[in-house]
């Protein structure tokens, strides 16, 4: 019984997220292609400034590039498509990169294991705090944001914390089979985030809380367990992430990555999630991560001063935003 | 069902987007160079070097001064400089080097970087040591890191902030006629820059016996809270303050916004870094001296060392170890000088193959 009403309620992967007329699926199809579209017209553009920018080698420096990033950005797609947000992402991961510096003496390489332990444990935290004590997850996750951060401070010492053991972290930056292996790796988390969220009950789940939490309540999903879940995945993924970061910047510091929130977020909005929650799914955010860094590196390497870099993400996200969003979700404007 | 078809078209889009990537990848793929090898010494043909010049970002005035000196080398010998900014995002430093690295013949891709911080020229190194390119890097570097240990990381260079605190102080004691008491403004208390500044003023002290130092706080390398620490500082020791040494120009003009506030006249002031509002302070008066790191100097030089490197005129393991990692001259600019500093000049020989390392004034003092 309970399966048929969510059946009903729940919207499904890359469906709108109200049952509509004509006019909504053609809406639906631009939200599917357009990101992809965006991206391949973006490097062609940049191409024809800088056509260095398609060669193999270059193609992959960029995917390399995205790796942390589309980490960081698959773990938040779960926690939007809740309908909630996690602004502690980059925070955390800058706080794992402490972490990951300060226990590769101890561990070596599998220091990787703890820190991801303990992000997801941060992750989990802040879930249960929005779950039971009823906090905004925005609030939550920005009072996370100054925690991790002066946690990430007090335990460096305000410094940043060389690795000397390099064999320790070779792994997450290096190549395989002429890969980058942090795309791998990327990809790695991408695959099983996205077999849990299609061959399990949990992404139904997820779309379901983020649609419309009181539906799914009703229809028996554990909304509770389901959103705690969410932000351990995405603490767990800032975990990677800072590690990634360890890895490429041979060192970790309070600061690694904490540059990397606005680009997430972006990443995931551009891909054509939706941030009202219950639309979009860890592939878009793929295309997304994507998106974002050819407009990072590609801007750049055609001479655009960087300061205009962050007009560009606003224009960009506010576009994303107004695209994707569910209307029928907002009955005040705030 | 419909469920599972949907997640199929998801499936298709991102696999047609990987395809369209790939074969627009095919098209570019011969065009990639081949490499010229590695060693020390460079085989590539002056015109098939790249010039990269990267620094935070191209709205401050230092560093724009610093881009359009690479410019000007690179004009000089018939290149263009490819200018990169990361706006103090030092992922995004990593991602542009890698990206450049990635694209064209990173054996002849020259990189005159400034690190954000110390630790961001470790990766920098590595990346550019990987691919074979030449590398120049300014300002910051781990202590432990060296040259020397590289092929064709040609030289790191920076500027001794003891030397700097000292020949500012040394010009306002002058100014103050030898006695009176001195008001210090430091940095950020756990950088080098303010710590070696303020050991500059502290040797300069020793030397003028005349001279006291009433007080000295931090204002955070910052204009707004040197204003107000100057206020509270004048307040406190009223009239025997006769100079305000500043460990760098933004506090120096905080500290000269407060003594207009305030009405006091007759004090010096002095700071560093020589940024263009403290020349003009220096040439109206409100300011004593400054001390100049010479940015347009600096975007050329690193070209230059890395263009000789490249095309073979300079061979990296001749160079003396002690230019590896060096001090580079600063210059003071008091009422004397500041017009030839307004509009600074480049003069172009400094650039020749063999006279690159004519400004190092000695080794960096391991520390």
């Amino acid at each position: 019984m309970t399966e048929t009403a969510v059946e009903t309620t729940g919207p499904r992967d890359d469906d709108g997220p109200a049952p509509g007329a004509g006019r909504r699926s053609r809406r639906d199809l631009a939200l599917l292609f357009m990101p992809g579209a965006v991206l391949v017209l973006l490097l062609l553009a940049l191409s024809t400034r800088n056509p260095d920018l398609l060669s193999p080698d270059s193609l992959l420096a960029i995917a390399d590039s995205a790796a942390p990033l589309m980490v960081l950005a698959i773990g938040v797609t779960v926690v939007i498509l809740c309908g909630g947000i996690d602004l502690s992402i980059a925070a955390l991961a800058a706080l794992s990169s402490v972490l990951f510096a300060l226990w590769i003496p101890l561990f070596g390489a599998a220091a990787a294991v703890p820190v991801i332990a303990v992000a997801a444990l941060a992750g989990a935290v802040q879930g249960l705090v929005h779950v039971k004590a009823k906090v905004n997850s925005f609030i939550v996750t920005l009072g996370g944001l100054a925690l991790w951060s002066g946690i990430a401070l007090v335990i460096s010492g305000a410094r940043t914390v060389p690795v000397t053991d390099v064999d320790a972290i070779r792994w997450a930056f290096t190549t395989v089979a002429g890969l980058p292996s942090a795309v791998l790796i990327a990809l790695g988390a991408v695959v099983v985030l996205g077999a849990v969220l299609r061959l399990t009950p949990a992404g139904r789940w997820v779309r379901a809380v983020g649609h419309a939490e009181q539906a799914a309540r009703l229809a028996g999903i554990p909304v509770g367990a389901v959103k705690v879940a969410a932000f351990t995945t995405s603490g767990a993924c800032a975990g990677l992430a800072g590690v990634l970061l360890v890895a490429r910047t041979f060192s970790g510091a309070p600061s690694l990555g904490a540059t990397l929130l606005l680009p997430a977020v972006a990443a995931v909005v551009v891909g054509g999630t939706a941030i009202t929650g219950g639309f979009g799914g860890i592939g878009r955010t793929v295309i997304g991560a994507l998106i974002v860094i050819v407009l990072r590196v590609g801007l750049s390497l055609i001479g655009v001063d960087a300061g205009f870099e962050s007009i560009i993400y606003g224009v960009l996200i506010i576009g994303a935003v107004a695209v994707t969003i569910d209307r029928t979700k907002l009955d005040v404007l705030k | 069902m419909a469920a599972r078809m949907n997640r199929s078209r998801g499936t298709a889009l991102i696999g047609s987007v990987v395809v369209a990537l790939a074969l627009s990848a095919c098209g570019e793929s011969s065009a990639e160079a081949e490499g010229e090898g590695s060693g020390s010494t460079g085989a590539c043909a002056p015109e098939d070097v790249t010039l990269v010049g990267q620094v935070r970002n191209q709205t401050n005035p230092y560093e724009a001064a610093w881009l359009e000196g690479g410019d000007a080398f690179a004009e000089s010998v018939g290149l263009e400089q490819q200018k990169l900014t990361y706006d103090g995002d030092s992922q995004q430093q990593q991602e542009q080097i890698r990206q450049v690295l990635a694209s064209g013949d990173a054996s002849c891709t020259v990189i005159n970087a400034l690190p954000n911080g110390d630790s961001d020229t470790t990766p920098i190194v590595n990346a550019a040591d990987g691919a074979d390119a030449w590398l120049v890097t300014q300002w910051n570097k781990p202590a432990d890191l060296d040259p020397t240990a590289y092929d064709r990381w040609v030289a790191h260079l920076t500027y001794d902030g003891v030397e700097s605190g000292y020949q500012i102080a040394k010009a306002l004691f002058e100014e103050m006629g030898g006695s009176g008491g001195v008001i210090a403004l430091q940095g950020i208390l756990d950088t080098a820059a303010a710590q070696d500044r303020f050991l500059g003023l502290q040797k300069a002290l020793e030397e003028y016996p005349d001279i006291t130092l009433l007080d000295d706080q931090t204002a955070d390398f910052d204009r707004a809270t040197a204003l107000e620490v100057t206020r509270t500082l004048l307040t406190q020791h009223g009239e025997e303050v006769g100079g305000i040494w500043a460990a760098n120009d933004d506090m120096a003009l905080g500290a000269v916004q407060a003594l207009e506030a305030a009405g006091v006249d007759g004090v010096a002031v002095a700071g560093i870094d020589a940024v263009p509002e403290a020349l003009e302070a220096i040439a109206d008066g409100s300011m004593t001296a400054t001390v100049s790191s010479d940015g347009p100097w600096q975007g050329a030089v690193g070209l230059a060392m890395g263009y000789c490197a490249a095309t073979g005129e300079l061979d990296v393991a001749s160079i003396d170890a002690e230019d590896r990692a060096f001090f580079a001259e600063q210059f003071l600019i008091t009422e004397d000088n500041v017009g030839e500093f307004s509009d600074p000049q480049l003069d172009m020989s400094e650039f020749d193959c063999d006279s690159l390392f004519s400004r190092a004034t000695g080794p960096i003092a391991a520390s």
